[in-house]
């Protein structure tokens, strides 16, 4: 491991203070994914500005119009059996615990859960090309193993997908993340918070040099949809693996017709992957098959697999058609019994 | 129904799960006597070819490090392949560590550096610069199979299977009903619980004896 020093910061402010001034310093919080990649050298920072004592990141609070916001520090299972968080947006809870495990859970942050890097294999060895790692360098992964990797919104410079469960359920609630920086606060919309790799891959985010997430936060619209959602989530084991493909998908039902319809896929892009068009399909459609798998067509119209992971086109579009039907009964996947309803 | 029937499908607990859980059971490597050393393997970045030069002094300098072992400057070890075969390998020549300058394999332990902690052994090991004549390699076992080894006889002592009865061949041909595909099952490794500590075969020091070192990939 790189020497590096550590600072405990008090403040929001002096933590945008101390990112500002240097640009490999890096922020730690449960440090379940930071520290895995400094042990491999993939990071190397110079400092750790250790933020889990900041009062500011904790928490969470009712906002003015009936949302909930999440403080950056919120552990995955502290959101995940809050009661505010099941009963009106269980959607994000299911995703939460489809993913890792217990002991993670409880380490692992809001802030961290959104920043963490891709799984892709190549970024995390250091032995070996990879323009997010180092740009210029080149992507193995486009001619070696890539059977986790994207098949929707990738570069011919980077295929790789981003790996949390939780933004997938975030996404779908259409979240917002309130981030501040040394040009003060702003709020990011969820969609527009990860990026597609493009030609600068090395950026997995649109937060600039020296901000910090603050919170993210869940708008009351998002309750609509409490009733009929479900998180499906499908991976090579049934437990502690990162998605091949998953589904954050929620309806608005009247009566057997769907009033309006949110579907986010994780584990197929560098970023959570929603379509307009695709949910916009759904509206006033009776909640069948036929509508379901139109819906799936739509939102994965253009994808493109890689020698190893073409499977994941078709097991998405069931997934989805799936994850809809468990939606519309008011079914949703359980997180427990990992069988497939 | 036999007693033991009962076991199976209800939950147990093991012996020492709550020592291992609450972190008080001490684990293989935790256990400490005087003048312990630590080694830390660094590995080949390539899967085929010819180490040309390894260039240790960095690590060699470092604080704390006792000795960097290469293939060029290990002590003497057994010279002939059968010392190395375990009793359910395969057939055929077992691997060698720091034999010669030959790469086998993406990850194959090629320098060893020696040092008084595991962290200074760490450090030390990613010091180590290393350059090779890369040979062309196929690591896609798909791709490869239609050229796979098979192996003159099976492993010693084990039973080779029944002959084969009736035709599966043309019965399936002849089936009314045919379902055909091709099924893959993810890897799956062999995981000790309790192992010799990744990387860090415990050694005493100026003594060649790196206990087995499984490569346990988490
Ligand atoms: C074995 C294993 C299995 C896992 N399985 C899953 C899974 O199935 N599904 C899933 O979704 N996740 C999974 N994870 C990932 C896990 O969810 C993340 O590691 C975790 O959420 C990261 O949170 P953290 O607080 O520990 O982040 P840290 O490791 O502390 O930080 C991660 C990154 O976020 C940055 N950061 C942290 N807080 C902030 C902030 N407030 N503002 C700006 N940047 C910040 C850090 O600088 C760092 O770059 C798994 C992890 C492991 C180790
Ligand atoms: S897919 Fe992206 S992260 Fe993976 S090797 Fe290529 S550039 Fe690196």
């Amino acid at each position: 491991m790189n020497r590096f020093s550590y600072h405990r910061a008090d403040t929001v402010e002096d933590t945008i203070k101390l990112l500002s001034a240097d640009p490999t310093a890096r922020i730690i919080a449960g440090g379940t994914n930071l520290v895995d990649l400094m042990k491999y050298l993939v990071e190397t920072p110079s400092t750790l500005i250790d933020v889990t004592r900041i009062d500011a990141l904790k928490g969470i609070t009712e906002t003015e119009d009936g949302g909930l916001r999440i403080g950056a520090l919120v552990s995955n299972s502290a959101v995940a059996y809050d009661e505010r968080v099941q009963a009106r947006f269980p959607l994000l809870a299911s995703a939460i615990l489809a993913g890792a495990s217990p002991q993670l859970r409880n380490a692992a942050t809001t802030g961290g859960n959104l920043n963490q890097r891709t799984r892709c294999y190549y970024f995390n060895d250091p032995a070996t090309p990879c323009h997010k790692r180092e740009p210029g360098s080149g992507c193995s992964a486009i001619v070696g193993l890539n059977r986790i990797h994207a098949i929707l919104g990738a570069s011919d410079q980077c295929i790789a997908t981003h790996p949390s469960d939780m933004c997938v359920g975030l996404a779908a609630l259409a979240a917002e993340v309130h981030v501040a920086g040394p040009g003060g606060e702003r709020v990011i919309p969820f969609a527009d918070y990860h990026r597609l790799p493009g030609d600068a891959p090395q950026q997995d985010n649109t937060l600039q040099q020296g901000e910090i997430v603050l919170a993210v936060v869940l708008p009351q619209g998002g309750q609509g949809y409490a009733g009929h959602y479900s998180y499906l989530k499908l991976r090579d084991r049934l437990s502690y693996a990162f998605a091949l493909v998953s589904v954050a998908a929620a309806l608005e039902m009247d009566g057997g017709t769907i009033a309006s319809a949110r579907i986010a896929l994780g584990g197929v892009a560098h970023k959570p992957w929603r379509r307009q068009e695709a949910e916009a399909a759904l509206s006033g459609r009776a909640a069948e098959t036929s509508a379901f798998a139109a819906a799936a067509d739509l939102l994965l119209e253009g994808a493109v697999g890689h020698e190893h992971n073409g499977f994941k086109i078709d097991l998405a579009r069931r997934a989805v058609i799936r994850a809809l039907a468990q939606a519309a009964t008011g079914t949703p996947q359980s997180q427990t019994d990992k069988r497939i309803a | 129904m036999p007693k033991n029937e009962t076991h199976v499908g209800s939950p147990h607990s093991r012996v020492d799960g709550p020592a291992k859980v609450t972190g008080t059971a001490t684990y293989a490597a935790e256990f400490t006597t005087p003048d312990l050393a630590y080694a830390y393997i660094v590995e080949s970045t390539i899967a085929r070819g010819r180490i040309t030069g390894i260039d240790a002094e960095a690590a060699q300098a470092v604080p704390g490090v006792i000795r960097v072992f290469t293939h060029e400057n290990r002590p003497r070890t057994a010279w002939f392949s059968f010392k190395y075969k375990s009793m359910v390998g395969p057939p055929g020549t077992p691997f060698r560590p720091l034999y010669n300058n030959e790469v086998q394999y993406s990850g194959q332990p090629i320098v060893l550096v020696v040092a008084e902690s595991f962290d200074v052994a760490r450090h030390a090991a990613s010091l180590v610069q290393v350059t090779y004549e890369q040979h062309p390699h196929e690591t896609d076992l798909g791709r490869a199979r239609q050229d796979s080894y098979v192996p003159p006889s099976k492993r010693l002592g084990i039973a080779p299977p029944p002959k084969p009865r009736g035709d599966a061949v043309k019965a399936f041909g002849e089936a009314p009903v045919r379902v055909s595909g091709e099924y893959t099952i993810a890897t799956e490794h062999h995981n000790p619980m309790v192992s010799i500590r990744r990387r860090s075969p415990v050694i005493r020091p100026w003594r060649w004896q790196p206990r087995s070192c499984s490569r346990i990939t988490a």
